[in-house]
């Protein structure tokens, strides 16, 4: 399936671009398994230590399921102030 | 009583307020941590809006880089401690409300003691490890934490710890981003910031603090709203009801160690130092005190050059970047020594 990914902060910076569509083997994927899997395409992602990833406006982890119709954003943290 | 009355009846005849709630503001004791981009707007509408405890923490002095987005500072003040000039233009704007200067850097040695004078905090801060420090001393003290932080044309806002309805609290900082390495994070002075985002998030940030203690609306508890200048979207995230941490200390955050530029003078001729810039590349063309370039993303991946037996001085235009620096070159390399160069190069240029 493919998967739109809106990117935030400094995400846009290491994914290209504040959207991107990612291919990904099968119809589903869960939501830790496509953090694992951005990290790999993505070695800064995984360099911030932490980042947030958001299924429909919704925090997303763990088992939870990812489909093609989904809105995913990847929200990494911010310091400035 | 009647000066109370015509300076905020316009928000006590609001649906949902009421004098009850103006009492409330009143009685309300607030801190604002930093006074920089957010903690300025922040702190000028809680003062108009006539809360009656007005702390602000801020140890830095007014800088020229940042009057586009620190709005309670002019250019003749630059030098002076924010903390002050500040304080003073607020008890100016607000003679009715009592105004606490506190002109010092939270640490987790005092947090408990400041935070704990006080209902509610709010972070304005610039820099991870004091939101961090802000995060978890409030949830050991059980006080709501505004959070708010800004990058480029985004930022972020929510509200902390919240007490539920059964005893428990809503999610913190921690549940969103466990840990952060933040080198890898540009701040506003390598990032850039339109200033209008940093009004926009630092009066999100005093409407839930208005919000909070009045009781209206509904608090960006268990949420955390983002916001794009660029585009004008703003999303909500929803985190959960409850957090899922489980914080039992204080972090005590890495002690950097410094050098001041006075110190850095007497030795720059006689080869004492490695000097490592890590500021951005333009940034190093522009101006440096010599030494080798490593951005300081790049810190991580560059040990060999760093482990030349030589203690070594990371420098950058404010300080703060270089006292990151330090931290991720410690942890590569435990048995060198790595200074920050203190207040960076603006302090070495005023040497």
């Amino acid at each position: 399936m493919k998967i739109k990914i809106l990117a935030f902060g400094i995400a846009k910076e290491i994914l290209g671009g504040s959207s991107l569509k990612m291919d990904i083997a099968g119809d589903a994927i869960t939501a830790a398994g496509l953090k694992s899997l951005l990290e790999e395409n993505y070695p800064r992602l995984k360099q911030l230590s932490s980042f947030m990833l958001a299924v429909n406006n919704g925090y997303a982890e763990g088992n939870e399921t990812i489909t093609q119709t989904d809105e995913i954003a990847v929200i990494p943290p911010v310091s400035g102030g | 009583m009647m000066d109370d009355f015509l300076r905020y009846n316009c928000q006590v005849i609001l649906p949902s307020f009421g004098h009850r709630s103006q009492l409330m503001l009143q009685q309300a004791k607030v801190l604002v941590v930093g006074a920089g981009g957010l903690g300025c707007p922040a702190a000028q509408y809680l003062a108009a809006a006539g809360i009656g405890t007005l702390g602000i923490a801020d140890f830095d002095t007014v800088s020229a880089r940042n009057l586009h987005r620190q709005i309670l500072f002019s250019p003749n003040e630059v030098g002076l401690k924010k903390v002050e000039v500040a304080c003073g233009r607020l008890t100016q704007q607000n003679p009715q409300i009592t105004i606490v200067a506190h002109d010092l850097q939270i640490t987790w040695q005092n947090a408990a003691d400041i935070l704990g004078t006080y209902d509610l905090v709010l972070d304005c801060t610039d820099n991870f490890d004091t939101r961090y420090l802000l995060n978890d001393t409030c949830v050991l003290l059980k006080k709501p934490l505004v959070y708010g932080a800004i990058y480029q044309f985004e930022g972020q806002v929510a509200v902390w710890n919240v007490a539920n309805s059964d005893g428990t609290r809503s999610p913190n900082y921690r549940d969103v981003y466990p840990a952060v390495n933040a080198s890898q994070i540009p701040s506003c002075a390598e990032g850039g910031v339109i200033p209008t985002i940093a009004g926009i998030i630092g009066c999100m940030q005093a409407n839930e603090v208005i919000k909070y203690f009045a009781n209206a609306g509904d608090l960006l508890a268990g949420r955390i709203l983002m916001f794009d200048a660029q585009t004008m979207q703003s999303r909500i995230i929803r985190i959960g009801t409850v957090t899922k941490t489980n914080i039992t200390a204080g972090a005590q955050p890495f002690e950097t160690p410094f050098i001041t530029a006075r110190e850095l003078t007497q030795e720059i001729g006689s080869d004492k130092y490695l000097l490592v810039d890590v500021r951005n590349l333009e940034e190093h063309e522009a101006f440096n005190i010599g030494g080798l370039h490593i951005p300081l993303n790049e810190v991580e991946m560059q040990p060999t050059l760093l482990n030349t037996g030589k203690p070594v001085v990371f420098y950058c235009a404010s300080g703060k970047r270089s006292a990151v620096a330090v931290q991720i070159a410690k942890k590569l390399l435990p048995g060198v020594s790595f200074f920050s160069l203190q207040n960076g190069l603006d302090a070495w240029l005023k040497d």
